[in-house]
């Protein structure tokens, strides 16, 4: 299910399935009715007599004990230190020190008794630092879990809003603005950045993104650093390589720390950064693999370039240019680097207003190099002209009695045809294909533009096109089998690093044989070490070519050529 | 005093608007979370009594749909916070689902509805919130106080256990 396919699904079902589900017609009458009660209630409180209001508070006290507990001026006193604790990273950096700290402000709120055997240790100078913490660690983590916390968890687990009477809530609203407005800022959801703020933004993304092991949360050290220009703080987390490394379960398991994900090395150890805003909003997470992070140029840099490419290639002048929006970004090319597993990085320049873009240059971030340049409006107008190209030729092969479609009666494509049904289709078509190519010279000469990368299309030829270059056959007399021929292009792929289970594993390696040179006949053989997307015996390996294409003398085995095919591979070069 | 009344009224029609135009939305979100159609109702009414008395604090930096689905899945998490329904077993069955008003609903449509229901809470949670309110990545991963990468994280992970489950009762 992709993701917005499970979109569609998940809304149409949902809404259809819970439409039962029948509206209040009074829904605001009763809203607003209880909101007025709500101020009704107030106005009756102030009209109780002081010493009524003093009997009946004794009374509670007397009738229950448990009032203290939930007594907000209690709490004040346990949130301020707990507050100050947050904010100074006490929370965050958690030593022994730290959590008989807490504790103590626990006891002192009433939040544990004294008298409770741990408590009575964990508050005992007399005895050992390790002791006391162990044991002040076992009682706050029963109450607030293992985590980790901060002081907004604190204060919700101790107070709950939904508990609050509206005196209480507004008084906690006051309270809790004037801490934060010694900040200079009166709003709640604009809360300063704190060492809290910044490990917490951490452990969000520690915990949610991959699987990374809860019990190492506290050997993640956090740095921080403020970036004047863009008003952000860069937060880089790390953790070193022998704590982390130790606690994998096995290779699937990835968190942001992983290099293949979004983590780097440094040192002894794994780091990873976000951004934060001044007052600790999470940002996004810096990709150290982004287009980005790999240039080696910068926009500026890159732009001259760019535009020199359009003078030269296109003749575009510079007032033209000037004359058009620019939107100028790191992207990701069309270039593959198999080494890196990943796109080339590239400076991408458009110029002309959205939606209707002109010129598009992509400049390699590193080198400087021009990947391609080109106008758009000319490219659309070709690949009008390419649809009726093809048109017309697809409907002179079918004439002829060969599958346009390259694909046969029993629905198979063409790369899986037997060698006898590709070398009689080939018979048909391939002279249909080069007798209209030589008509059609605007057409052949569109095609190698294509291959020069004049227009933004990809670079690969329609099939059709590729598939007609060479003439097919069958094997003659003097041919090595094609189990033989197998067996060498097998070896030539595992000589070449490939994996041995990925190779024997696959069914779909794909053989041609062809006679363009009757007198020099080849094999061709496509080793495979692709796999379908939700293959977990054989997970895609990014780095890793998608097959080896090996050409060889169908006579003497002799191995003339090979092709490593990975994305940027076309299919006219592997055919 | 006048002043007062005048806003009172103000916020007495943006209050017939919101319930008009949002209830139906809410009454679903609630169900997911709470799976009790009572409760839901409950819930909503609930919601839209903390709207109406925090509707100054609505800046408007949001989409008003948002910050009330936000209000109702803070409520709904504090009614399951209560002993009572932490005693309760809350699995969805296909019988369990509310009659639905639309004709002819398929029972892959219930199917998958009960699977959404019955996904672990933080799953859940942002598949209502991105899937089926149709929130953006930065409004779920703000209502969620959680970064986008890792909204995107459990929406994958729930794509994968929706797709394991509705294929294990295929």
């Amino acid at each position: 299910m992709s993701n917005r396919n499970a979109k569609n699904k998940i809304q149409q079902a949902m809404n259809y399935t819970l439409s039962g589900l029948s509206p209040d017609a009074f829904l605001a009458e009763r809203v607003i009715g209880r909101a007025q009660t709500h101020h009704g209630e107030k106005i009756m409180k102030k009209k109780l007599s002081g010493s009524l209001v003093f009997a009946l508070i004794l009374t509670i006290v007397l009738v229950t004990g448990a009032f203290a507990f939930t007594n907000w001026d209690k709490l004040r006193g346990y949130f301020e230190a707990v507050r100050v604790m947050d904010t100074e990273g006490v929370l965050a950096r958690w030593s022994d020190e730290d959590k008989i700290k807490l504790l103590s402000a626990m006891a002192e709120a009433g939040i544990v008794s004294p008298d409770e055997e741990r408590v009575k240790i964990a508050l005992d100078d007399a005895r050992p630092l390790a002791e006391r913490a162990s044991a002040a660690n076992d009682i706050i983590t029963q109450r607030y879990g293992e985590d980790y916390f901060d002081s907004h968890t604190v204060e919700q687990m101790e107070f709950p809003e939904a508990e609050r009477s509206p005196e209480e809530q507004e008084s906690f609203g006051q309270w809790s603005q004037a801490y934060w407005r010694q900040w200079g800022d009166d709003s709640q959801q604009k809360r300063p950045l704190t060492e809290g703020r910044i490990y917490r933004a951490t452990m969000n993304n520690l915990t949610e993104v991959g699987e990374f092991p809860r019990s190492l949360i506290r050997d993640v050290q956090v740095t921080n650093a403020w970036d004047d220009k863009e008003q952000v703080y860069l937060v880089t987390a790390s953790i070193k390589k022998d704590i982390y490394l130790a606690s994998k379960q096995g290779p699937d398991q990835a968190s942001l720390f992983d290099p293949g994900f979004m983590g780097y090395e440094s040192g002894d150890s794994f780091c990873f950064q976000f951004w934060l805003d001044k007052y600790g909003a999470f940002l996004g997470i810096k990709d150290p693999h982004s287009p980005e992070a790999r240039a080696k140029l910068s926009l500026e840099e890159a732009q001259p370039i760019a535009e020199k490419a359009l003078k030269v290639r296109l003749n575009v002048d510079a007032e033209t240019l000037n004359n058009l929006p620019l939107r100028a970004f790191f992207s990701d090319s069309g270039e593959y680097i198999s080494e890196e597993g990943r796109f080339r990085a590239a400076c991408t320049f458009i110029w002309g207003p959205e939606g209707d873009a002109r010129y598009m240059v992509d400049i390699d971030a590193q080198t400087g190099r021009v990947i391609q340049a080109f106008d758009w409006h000319e490219t659309n107008t070709m690949m009008e002209k390419e649809k009726q190209w093809m048109a017309e030729l697809k409907d002179l092969v079918r004439e002829a009695g060969a599958s346009e479609t390259l694909t046969n009666q029993q629905g198979q494509y063409i790369w899986n045809w037997s060698l006898a049904e590709r070398a009689a289709w080939s018979q048909v078509a391939r002279p249909v294909v080069h007798r209209y190519l030589a008509d059609h010279p605007d057409f052949a000469q569109y095609l190698e533009d294509v291959l020069a990368l004049r227009y933004g299309r990809s670079s690969d030829w329609p099939n059709l096109i590729s598939l007609t270059q060479h003439a097919y056959g069958t094997p003659d007399d003097q041919a090595i089998s094609q189990e033989k021929a197998f067996e060498r292009a097998r070896a030539v792929a595992l000589e070449r690093g490939a994996n041995q289970r990925y190779v024997d594993d696959n069914k779909s390696h794909t053989f041609f044989y062809d006679v363009t040179d009757p007198a020099r006949p080849l094999w061709k053989v496509l080793v495979s070490l692709s796999f379908g997307d939700g293959d977990a015996a054989h997970p895609y390996i990014a780095t890793a070519p998608l097959g080896y294409f090996v050409v060889m003398d169908a006579h003497t085995g002799e191995v003339i050529r090979v092709v490593e095919r990975t994305l940027n591979t076309d299919i006219r070069d592997i055919v | 005093m006048g002043d007062d009344r005048g806003q009172s009224a103000i916020h007495q029609a943006r209050l017939h608007a919101m319930v008009t135009q949002h209830q139906g939305t809410l009454l679903k979100v609630c169900y997911a979370y709470l799976l009790n159609a009572e409760e839901a109702r409950d819930a909503v009414q609930e919601t839209f009594l903390k709207a109406y008395l925090h509707m100054a604090n609505f800046r408007g930096d949001g989409s008003e749909k948002s910050w009330l689905i936000k209000i109702a899945r803070n409520t709904c998490l504090d009614m399951r916070r209560s002993a009572w329904f932490r005693r309760v077993d809350k699995r969805v069955c296909l019988e369990d689902l509310p009659i639905p008003a639309a004709p002819a609903v398929s029972e892959e449509d219930m199917t998958l509805t009960a699977a959404v229901l019955n996904l672990p809470p933080k799953l859940k949670d942002a598949v209502i919130l991105y899937y089926f309110q149709n929130l953006s990545m930065q409004e779920t991963a703000e209502i969620l106080g959680i970064s986008q990468p890792s909204v995107s994280s459990r929406l994958n992970r729930a794509r994968k256990k929706l797709k394991t489950q509705l294929e294990g009762e295929a």
